[in-house]
């Protein structure tokens, strides 16, 4: 009797974990939507089930345990989280670090704001995923960020967990007028520009001796840490990814040259405007491209800059993205990538890849995020219309399985922080002002 | 022209009179009669006694014995109060700079021009001039430059005169996210990665100066000033004092801590609320500023339209407008209430006066009366708290036998509105207000 008492509390107590454990699983269905899978093309009328933040199932009628969150998208189209690889949103107080061309030390991941509204704007235009980056005014920028848009969480909670670490360099205008007109030193010309690199590198290989023969014993003087050379030693060791700001076809030429000099494999260039020019020799290196979609002619060195870019580096078989680099653009880059079907005739898979897989493979982060796959994080936007339509609008943005942007849910004040200071009417003001004139590559230039 | 003399000379004497109000008098043994000591709000002694020898307090109490060369001050029956301690009170000043600057770049400028100073003493700055101070009632405050990344190392006085009136003189760093000129760090990503490379370097130094004492092969290690004292920091000799507002800064200041391990104090923390938890499991005090955001204005004034060069008023909805001011209320009484919930939290706190205007000062701290704090709380933390984090208990902060001489004499209630501090004492001197 004894016995069996004890095997039924027993029993219960399993009964009772097994219970709770069911419990604190989460379930959300995303019913009858057309997905826009991006692996395995579009799924019209199918079902996709959200266990724990990632997705669990994608078919037709499918079951659901009681408790689980439904949301029906009857006649949406459901679509990968979008991701953009080249933003500045989320950085408080300075882009750039712009008092010296080399800055590697620097990290975006000390300077992330939060409650950036930017973010929730980006979220109501589908967009889970940005790479918030160091300016373009040094040669050698600082180290940036890959965020999920978890708007109205703390700061280390919005970090993409295990994405890989990501360096900011930049060619062209940009250093040379910060550095040569603005403050008379080095680099004054793209040759400057080369140099610098060169030297940084050869600096850093110098930095990384010093320490090998320190731990073999060949050397008796410890040397001395310093955290601009040892980001550049990650930077050789290609334990961090250059993303490089370069419009013309000459300076990528370059870039990819000094680069197999150092044996350096893995570069994503960001802006590449005049990447059609040199999309062979970009594929052959392995490099990435990340352009805008439509924008020249807005300084010197983007007047040869075309719409078809995108389009013709993804003939050559170079992954690309479309970014925005700003915080008004990043929401409707679904249209964006629409572009490249006009300019190029890139069918709708290409296009859409052009803002969901391309993105999470330039970043390092496609494993988890980027297209609707089992086993991938739940990071889901849904639209009225195809996305690829200028009548498309974004209904609901979905990261982790949780709904962060809900059109039918959309207060009018989203603001985390208010500043008490200021006059009333102009607070909400500044803030549209301060993203138009502060949240570009080029902060505080010109 | 003798017109213009006239109004020189009277202008000189209007200035040298404005300066000169309080008067000072030493006395070896005090006996101060006729007040009313308030230990708390509900501990009044009334028409009490208190008699001060070399500057401390000997004895508290009624009808005490008039002992032999005494001096005897009749306290006009006035509420008499433990001197309120300023715990960062920050004075600009210019530094003269080193001679032989050498040519510099944005990317390479001297410690100095980057604002990156913590060799500054403040105890060489002291001007005496504390009349505000005296008027709110402090007699001690921890003086500090006003400057750049790393300000320098503020000093702990008692607020006399010149002579004997330091009690710390090397208490801490104060660092602060703060650009001073257009160079390296000049944003708040290049200040984080400065401040670990200059804690790294310091390190090194250490180990290197170490190294070269014991061994003779070792190569000479060159002095470096700013090194030296932030070893000091990483022995936790003496603590951090970090400027940080926002929840965010908070968060910085509490992350470089805990990658090099230094003694914290967190100075202005206004949005400590949003951050309590990391803030308790750091066991970090806070030093609380006593300015707080205005009252949200009414209507759209011209002071909103000035920064348009068009008038704007006709695009702002009624509506819209309430609800601005709505939330700009929220987040004042949330400010308001930032003491509150550091002390249902246990945790220590204090106020300093830096970036507040003292005159408006006392208006705000009489505000936080009605934002969950009571007068002994705000007392508390202007005296006993604020002696704990500058490790003076024993010494300041209190109305016990043993303690400091240092007490104020109001002649009303000290949070009455028309309450004015009348006289003090410090280290056992006599200050008169006229």
């Amino acid at each position: 009797m004894g016995v069996s008492m004890k095997s039924n509390k027993l029993l219960l107590i399993i009964f009772l974990l097994l219970n709770s454990f069911l419990v604190s699983q989460e379930y959300t269905l995303i019913k009858n939507g057309n997905l826009l899978t991006v692996a395995n093309g579009k799924m019209l009328a199918t079902d996709l089930l959200i266990k724990d933040g990632k997705i669990y199932k994608i078919g037709k009628n499918l079951s659901s345990p009681a408790g689980t969150k439904i949301i029906d998208a009857s006649d949406y189209f459901v679509m990968p989280g979008i991701i953009d690889a080249h933003s500045h949103m989320a950085i408080e107080d300075g882009v750039n670090e712009a008092t010296n061309p080399i800055t590697s030390e620097v990290k975006i991941e000390d300077a992330i704001e939060h409650d950036d509204i930017s973010l929730y704007r980006a979220l109501a235009g589908g967009v889970t995923t940005i790479h918030t980056m160091h300016g373009s005014a040094n040669v050698i920028g600082g180290q940036c960020e890959t965020l999920k848009l978890r708007y109205g969480k703390n700061p280390a909670e919005l970090i993409f967990q295990n994405a890989p670490r990501t360096i900011k360099f930049a060619l062209g205008e940009n250093p040379i007028r910060v550095h040569g007109r603005g403050n008379n030193i080095h680099p004054r010309s793209r040759m400057g520009i080369e140099q610098i690199i060169r030297q940084a590198f050869l600096d850093a290989k110098q930095y990384k001796k010093e320490w090998e023969d320190f731990k073999n014993n060949q050397t008796l003087i410890q040397p001395k840490k310093d955290l601009r050379l040892e980001a550049l030693v990650d930077v050789l060791d290609g334990e961090m990814i250059i993303h490089c700001h370069a419009y013309r076809s000459d300076e990528i030429i370059m870039l990819l040259n000094v680069l197999k000099e150092f044996d350096i494999k893995k570069v994503i260039f960001q802006h590449v405007l005049e990447g059609y020019k040199v999309a062979k020799e970009l594929a052959e290196f392995g490099a990435y491209a990340s352009s805008f979609a439509d924008w020249w002619s807005y300084k010197f060195e983007v007047y040869y800059a075309i719409a078809h870019n995108p389009a013709i580096l993804t003939n050559y078989g170079v992954i690309t993205s479309i970014n925005s680099d700003s915080p008004n653009l990043v929401r409707y880059l679904n249209l964006e990538a629409a572009k490249s079907m006009r300019y190029g005739n890139l069918n709708e898979d290409e296009a859409l890849r052009l803002i969901t897989i391309n993105p999470a493979i330039q970043l390092g982060i496609d494993k988890s995020v980027g297209s609707l796959e089992v086993g991938k994080d739940a990071d889901i936007a849904i639209f009225n219309r195809h996305p690829l339509s200028s009548f498309s609008r974004c209904e609901m943005t979905l990261i982790d399985g949780k709904i962060y942007f809900d059109r039918k849910n959309d207060p009018n004040d989203m603001r985390l922080n208010v500043n008490p200071n200021l006059p009333v009417g102009f607070d909400s003001f500044s803030n549209t002002l301060n993203d138009f004139f502060y949240n570009f590559c080029m902060d505080e230039f010109d | 022209m003798k017109k213009l003399i006239f109004l020189i000379a009277s202008l000189t004497t209007l200035i040298f009179a404005q300066q000169k109000p309080i008067v000072e008098e030493i006395f070896e043994t005090v006996l101060l009669k006729n007040v009313n000591i308030v230990f708390s709000s509900d501990n009044i002694l009334k028409d009490g006694m208190v008699l001060i020898e070399d500057g401390f307090i000997k004895e508290i109490g009624k009808d005490l014995t008039l002992r032999r060369n005494s001096f005897v001050v009749d306290g006009n029956n006035y509420y008499l109060y433990p001197g309120l301690i300023d715990a960062t009170f920050l004075h600009s000043h210019k530094i003269p700079k080193p001679r032989d600057t050498v040519a510099f770049t944005p990317g390479t400028a001297p410690n100095f021009i980057a604002g990156i100073q913590p060799e500054i003493e403040s105890r060489l700055f002291i001007d005496g001039n504390f009349k505000k101070h005296h008027e709110f009632g402090f007699t001690n405050a921890l003086f500090s430059f006003d400057g750049g990344l790393i300000s320098g190392q503020p000093t702990f006085l008692d607020l006399h005169s010149k002579e004997n009136q330091i009690l710390l003189s090397h208490f801490g760093i104060l660092y602060r996210f703060k650009n001073t000129n257009r160079v390296y760090p000049s944003a708040l990503i290049g200040m984080m990665a400065k401040i670990r490379q200059l804690f790294y370097d310091a390190k090194y130094y250490g180990e290197r100066k170490e190294k070269f004492f014991r061994d003779n092969s070792q190569p000479k290690v060159e002095f470096d000033e700013t090194s030296e004292i932030l070893l000091k920091v990483l022995s936790k000799e003496i603590p951090v004092m970090f400027e940080a507002q926002t929840a965010n800064q908070i968060r910085r200041a509490l992350q470089l801590k805990k990658e090099f391990n230094f003694e914290l104090i967190l100075l202005g923390a206004d949005e400590a609320f949003k951050v309590i938890d990391e803030i308790k499991s750091a066991n970090v005090p806070l030093i609380l500023s006593l300015d707080f955001p205005q009252k949200p204005l009414d209507k759209i004034t011209t002071d909103t339209l000035k920064y348009f060069s068009k008038d704007y008023s006709s695009y702002f909805i009624k509506e819209e407008v309430s609800h601005l001011r709505k939330r700009q209320e929220e987040v004042r009484l949330n400010l308001l209430s930032n003491p509150k919930i550091l002390k249902s939290n246990n945790i220590p706190f204090t106020f300093g006066s830096f970036k507040t205007n003292l005159d408006t000062a006392k208006i705000n701290l009489r505000l936080l009366l009605k934002h969950g704090m009571s007068e002994d709380d705000l007392f508390k933390a202007l005296t006993t708290s604020a002696a704990t984090i500058f490790n003076l208990d024993g010494k300041i902060g209190k109305l016990e036998a043993g303690y400091f001489a240092n007490f104020i004499l109001t002649d009303l209630p000290f949070f009455q509105e028309k309450s004015k501090v009348k006289m003090l004492f410090i280290n056992g001197r006599k200050y008169e207000i006229e």
